[in-house]
């Protein structure tokens, strides 16, 4: 009797606990490989970019 | 002449005499030209003739810089542009005018 009551009490709580913590779904991207290459040339080309702009913003033309 | 002509004339005379000659800077902090959201400058608000000469020099070699990074990196002029825009707005100074993304002016 004892153990039954405490099999029902386990499983109500098991249920309120997995009821209020959001389900968190952990998905592989589909292409990892394709994005990551793409990230990292638009940030090389991103950095490359500022760089001269940079430059550019320093330079003596009093266009900026 | 009045002396109330007299006075509107000189008055008119000393606000129009800074602008025969303007340069960026002035016109920049003056409120009459700020950086546009496509990587240009632009009238602000009062067009004059001075205004869009000075528009168009700084514009004409803004596009020849930009084209050159563009070149240099191998990606399309209006790319270069943008990004010079989001980083001119991060340039100014407080009081100078940018374009958001919606066109309109905010003084920073």
């Amino acid at each position: 009797m004892r153990a039954r009551q405490l099999i029902s009490v386990g499983l109500l709580y098991a249920m309120v606990v997995t009821g209020c913590t959001p389900t968190v779904a952990v998905k592989a991207p589909t292409e990892p490989i394709t994005v990551n290459l793409n990230v990292k040339i638009e940030h090389e080309i991103r950095v490359k970019v500022d760089r001269d702009l940079d430059n550019l913003f320093e330079g003596k033309d009093g266009i900026f | 002449m009045s002396m109330v002509k007299k006075t509107l004339l000189f008055l008119g005379i000393l606000i129009t005499l800074p602008a025969l000659a303007i340069s960026l800077n002035a016109a920049k902090s003056q409120g009459l030209v700020g950086e546009s959201n496509s990587g240009y400058i632009a009238i602000v608000d009062t067009s004059s003739p001075e205004l869009e000469k000075l528009v168009k020099q700084v514009n004409t070699k803004r596009k020849a810089a930009y084209a050159q990074i563009a070149k240099r990196n191998n990606i399309d002029i209006a790319q270069v542009a943008a990004r010079a825009a989001e980083k001119l707005e991060a340039r100014l100074s407080p009081g100078e005018y940018y374009q958001d993304n919606l066109g309109r002016w905010v003084q920073k």
